[in-house]
């Protein structure tokens, strides 16, 4: 069926108000608590490791960070996803805003893009970004003073942290929508995120290439190849990237695609 | 020509093992305050989530302003103001922001200062201007039905649906629903849907009835009260025995209920056919010298009388 302008305009213009929407709430007061939360989660905790700290950690501040990012936010991005998607349906939120001139994808899409921008940008770069400014100022407890990466070697770091967490918000939300029950959504995509980080490779050989599981899960070598690839190892896994991506892209299509269908 | 606001034709919608719609067809004219009765489950709820696309018919055809609900569903509620039954809203964010929040949704809306202005002025209009700022969370029932008719309102849409807007107000609260019904209604066309009969004799033109998925009456809300069977009532002394066997023989007349006081007897005679009443009963009570009329006069007709009688016919078909 052939989309006539008019259409497309009304879709737009609904479609970028959901994600205006979304985005103006992490401008407000729910950013700023996940600011000062996600300062105090990572640059804190990260402070507290390297300064006073007699583990090896306090050498190895960049590294640290990474860990704590990709241990911390894809937790939190299943968990605010699950209440974007399963929250705002059980609750009526969800009907409300589609008895609007907002397409399903769009709603879908508008939620879910603010969510991953808003978490990406409060709970990776900015806490990132300050870890990286204060990190190499720091007189360390033992060993010595961490050595800052090149800046753009962190921001892609960054980056495919970001992704990994696109990664889950979009499973959850495909989760989400097909079954619709908080616990057992939350169930599935966190036993998905344990594989993640400890795949069973002796069921399967392509977890590195075809899943996340190639970028966070550590049972490689010490360190996970994201973390790995921040002091300039070369990233030995961009099928993994891509496959991400990929996924991502193809869980919030379904979603979407269930969506379509749902009645509310 | 120009469409009508609703136009709903043959409409099916089947859960599961319930048929929830069996064949609705209605017309809601343009500029109309159209008053959408039944009793729970009549399938109210159901037509009006189809007009605003959150189900999908099973059959038939539903178009809104002209607009198709299936093909151009987007198009159509870009031009519709939806106030929901116990409507929801993001509880962390403000009045002003909900509002704010659903204007953006729609084509052509003000931006900045003039967005704002808009915003305020309808929260002033609905009496929460001094809540702007205060979070959804925090409201009582009635503040948040205002709401829900300051975001159903603010596209300044040339339908407004709303879903028993008065249901779980105080009398203040319904007073002021009925009166911005009223008003809203010179501007554009309102369909609302309610249990509340006074409501809709107060304030709609337009009544369509709506019971086990059909609409089993519609039109201007006089010819729905015209519908129904007229009663008089009838006060009389003296020998009624002749002018009582005189009148329950007359063919239009469907019964008469006596009850007697010492020696006043008042009756109330229900006819079958107005007019014929309107002819012959004056003459019939009068033809007989043995008793007196004291008082005559056709009883008022009210909505909920004609609707019990139009949905318990219906129930006993």
């Amino acid at each position: 069926m052939a989309i006539d302008t008019h259409t497309a305009g009304v879709a737009w213009v609904g479609s970028t108000g959901v994600l205006r929407g979304e985005l103006a709430r992490w401008i407000g007061a729910r950013g700023l608590f996940h600011l000062v939360f996600w300062l105090l989660m990572i640059d804190g905790w990260l402070y507290f490791t390297v300064v006073t700290q007699h583990t090896p950690f306090g050498s190895l501040g960049y590294q640290s960070l990474i860990t704590m990012l990709l241990l911390f936010v894809p937790l939190a991005a299943i968990v605010l996803a699950e209440a974007t998607v399963v929250g705002e349906y059980r609750s009526g939120v969800a009907s409300w805003t589609v008895s609007k001139p907002v397409p399903r994808w769009g709603y879908v899409g508008g939620k879910l893009a603010g969510l991953w921008i808003g978490l990406s940008a409060t709970g990776i770069l900015i806490p990132g970004l300050v870890a990286y400014w204060w990190l190499p100022k720091v007189r360390p407890y033992r060993f010595v003073t961490p050595e800052a990466p090149p800046l753009g070697r962190f921001l892609v770091t960054l980056l495919i942290i970001s992704l990994i967490v696109a990664f889950f918000i979009t499973l959850t939300a495909l989760l989400g929508t097909v079954i619709r029950r908080r616990g057992v959504v939350s169930l599935i995509t966190l036993f998905v995120y344990a594989i993640a980080r400890t795949p069973p490779r002796e069921l399967w050989s392509g977890w590195d290439t075809y899943t996340p599981a190639g970028l966070i899960s550590d049972q490689l070598g010490n360190w996970s190849t994201v973390t790995e690839y921040v002091y300039g190892d070369p990233l030995g896994a961009t099928s993994a990237v891509a496959w991400t991506i990929v996924a991502s892209l193809a869980f919030a299509a379904g979603a979407a695609l269930v969506y379509q269908r749902l009645e509310l | 020509m120009t469409a009508p606001a609703i136009e709903i034709r043959q409409l099916r919608k089947r859960y599961h093992k319930v048929e929830a719609l069996r064949g609705l067809d209605l017309e809601v004219p343009r500029g109309s305050i159209c008053g959408f009765l039944g009793p729970n489950g009549a399938g109210k709820t159901t037509t009006m989530k189809i007009l605003l696309g959150l189900i999908r018919p099973s059959d038939g055809w539903a178009a809104v302003l002209g607009d198709d609900v299936r093909t151009h569903g987007l198009v159509a509620r870009s031009r519709i103001g939806y106030l929901p039954q116990d409507p929801v809203f993001p509880p962390n964010q403000t009045v002003r922001g909900v509002v704010s929040y659903v204007a953006r949704l729609y084509p052509g809306h003000p931006h900045g200062r003039a967005l704002r202005r808009r915003v305020d002025g309808m929260l002033d209009r609905v009496g929460m201007a001094d809540k702007a700022r205060r979070r959804v969370r925090g409201l009582s029932g009635g503040e948040r039905q205002r709401l829900g008719v300051a975001q159903a309102l603010i596209s300044n849409p040339e339908l407004v649906v709303m879903d028993e807007p008065s249901a779980g107000l105080d009398p203040v609260g319904r007073r002021d629903m009925l009166d911005l019904i009223a008003e809203i209604g010179g501007e554009t066309t309102v369909f609302y849907s309610t249990h509340i009969l006074d409501d809709v004799e107060q304030v709609s033109d337009t009544v369509v009835i709506i019971n086990n998925g059909r609409a089993i009456a519609a039109g201007p809300l006089e010819s729905i009260l015209e519908t129904s069977d007229s009663e008089y009532t009838v006060r009389l002394r003296g020998a009624t025995e002749g002018t009582f066997a005189r009148l329950t023989a007359e063919p239009w007349v469907q019964s008469v209920d006596a009850q007697r006081r010492r020696e006043v007897e008042q009756w109330r005679v229900r006819v079958t056919d107005g007019a014929a009443a309107a002819d012959r009963i004056v003459p019939t009570l009068l033809a007989d010298d043995g008793c007196d009329i004291l008082e005559f006069h056709l009883s008022d007709r009210r909505l909920e009388d004609a609707y019990l009688e139009i949905v318990g016919a219906d129930d006993g078909d």
